[in-house]
């Protein structure tokens, strides 16, 4: 397998690639945890929703 | 290579292959260095991928014999009618360029490819929506490793962007001075701080990097070897993913320019507009050009008028804000137009590796058809052009012309001489039509209602 490398891609740049990704996947990993959260807590209160919705459906019911 | 084919001037950089005309039709050479990267941009998926998205430029593969004998294949790409260029783009189509080439390079990764070259010249409009040109871009993924075209993407794109939102809009001109993106140098320099921790990672640090390791190659010339910098695939991921992110909040400097709000604060009565609209209408009717270039088309008012009706249409300004807006106007509807930037006084001209890696604006196209709507005055008397010399440029340009006279009573142009001493003898009407007609044959004029402007109709 061939690699076509016909850009400078520069030293310097490589290595601030490196230490700059090192951020953003500290970055990405803290808002994916933050949207986990946030999913677990809407699940959590949808649950609950759904949960005294049907028991007051029962109640309605008569039961 | 016969005398009926051309080698296109700008393809000459990347030794996969290159793109060439040949008895008018535009094609591209795959050399033989490409083989296994071409083979497996179809056998992954990736080009299906690409083509269902609508992010890359269609081809056909074709039974053509290379001009060259290091080429393995001949494909037809799919013709974009016009090539523009960043320093051409408003702020959002540069943005929507920028995320596209991230987007492509992310897609790539799934399918074990990067993107080899971030160059913002790999990127075209088609009806609205962005569209990568540079088949052969795509090399593969190597384990580890960084993307190579990582500095070329914050040139190309981040720089400029930057620099639009933080300094002023009219930044993306700096790109007409630096044909491979603004060096990150210049970049940090000018923004002096500005753009938070994302232009400081980018920019300011990547700037200083590059210029700390400057010497280090040098040592590795000197025979030392060099360890690879190595980046995981997840970090890989993150970069693009952080960067998607970014540029997605950038938005437009809420800055207006003289002629930004023109719409709003235009002359025209609600007659006069739509005595105007009528008269552009009647004309395209009449003509039914296929393509259309509106110069001076301020947010694209009237270009819309041509290109709802199918002509395929350029519309240019000097103002940024105006083409912002009707790019934003524009953007994903899949019509048939273009805005862009450009200064009449100082169009677009031949740039590049020996005058010719870039067209000027008129090399691009011949347009059936030229509109040009209250703009005289501003050729005449703010920019000095003489009528002579405007209608010689015109015709040189088109066989049809729809022109706006507007007189020295009009408001718009007593605005213009109200901080100047009137030197403009000859600007006159009588004037004006004795001299297009040394150029162009008259068809048509019609007087707009409400106002004493007259449209004209112009025909070889």
């Amino acid at each position: 397998m061939r690699f076509i490398l016909y850009i400078d891609p520069a030293l310097g740049s490589m290595i601030i690639q490196a230490v700059v990704a090192g951020f953003a996947a500290v970055g990405i990993f803290f808002i994916s945890f933050r949207k986990r959260i946030a999913a677990w807590f809407k699940r959590k209160f949808k649950a609950k929703n759904d949960a005294d919705i049907t028991s007051t459906d029962k109640k309605d019911e008569g039961i | 290579m016969k005398e009926s084919e051309g080698k296109n001037s700008g393809s000459f950089r990347d030794p996969s292959g290159f793109v060439f005309s040949r008895d008018g039709i535009l094609y591209r050479q795959i050399n033989r260095s490409y083989s296994e990267q071409f083979k497996h941009l179809n056998e992954s998926g990736l080009y299906r991928a690409l083509l269902d998205k609508g992010w890359l430029i269609p081809h056909a593969e074709t039974a053509e014999t290379c001009p060259f004998d290091n080429g393995i294949q001949v494909i037809r790409p799919e013709r974009i009618p016009f090539i523009s260029y960043p320093y051409e783009w408003s702020f959002s189509a540069l943005k929507d360029a920028a995320l596209l080439t991230l987007r492509i390079h992310k897609l790539a990764m799934d399918h074990g490819m990067v993107l080899k070259d971030a160059s913002a010249f790999n990127v075209q409009f088609l009806r609205g929506k962005p569209v990568f040109i540079d088949t052969l871009s795509f090399d593969f993924y190597r384990d580890a490793s960084p993307w190579i075209a990582y500095s070329q993407f914050c040139r190309h794109f981040l720089a400029p962007l930057l620099l639009m939102t933080f300094v002023d809009v009219r930044m993306s001109l700096l790109t007409r001075s630096f044909i491979d993106g603004i060096p990150l140098d210049l970049a940090d320099r000018i923004l002096r701080g500005r753009g938070g921790f994302f232009a400081k990672q980018h920019i300011h640090w990547h700037a200083a990097s590059i210029a700390r390791h400057a010497d280090t190659s040098s040592r590795i010339d000197a025979g030392q070897p060099r360890k690879p910098i190595r980046l995981s695939r997840n970090n890989h991921l993150a970069l693009i993913e952080s960067m998607l992110l970014w540029i997605e909040k950038l938005s437009f400097p809420g800055q207006k320019t003289e002629w930004g709000d023109y719409t709003a604060q235009t002359s025209y009565s609600e007659n006069g507009a739509d005595s105007k609209r009528s008269i552009v209408s009647d004309y395209l009717n009449l003509m039914h050009p296929e393509s259309l270039w509106d110069l001076g088309s301020n947010d694209g008012t009237y270009s819309l008028l041509a290109a709802q009706t199918g002509t395929r249409t350029v519309a240019f300004d000097a103002d940024p804000v105006a083409v912002e807006q009707c790019y934003r106007q524009t953007r994903g509807k899949d019509i048939p137009i273009l805005p862009l930037l450009m200064d009449l006084t100082n169009p677009s001209s031949a740039i590049g590796f020996a005058g010719k890696e870039r067209m000027s604006m008129s090399e691009r196209e011949r347009p059936d058809c030229l509109m040009m709507l209250a703009v005289i005055h501003h050729m005449a008397i703010s920019n000095n052009v003489p009528f002579d010399l405007l209608a010689e440029w015109l015709s040189g340009m088109s066989d049809h012309l729809i022109i706006e006279f507007v007189p020295k009573t009009d408001v718009q142009v007593q605005r213009l001489l109200s901080s100047r001493e009137d030197i403009f003898d000859r600007y006159t009407q009588e004037d004006f039509e004795a001299t297009f007609a040394r150029y162009w044959k008259p068809i048509a004029r019609r007087a707009v209602q409400g106002s004493e402007r007259t449209i004209y109709l112009y025909g070889k």
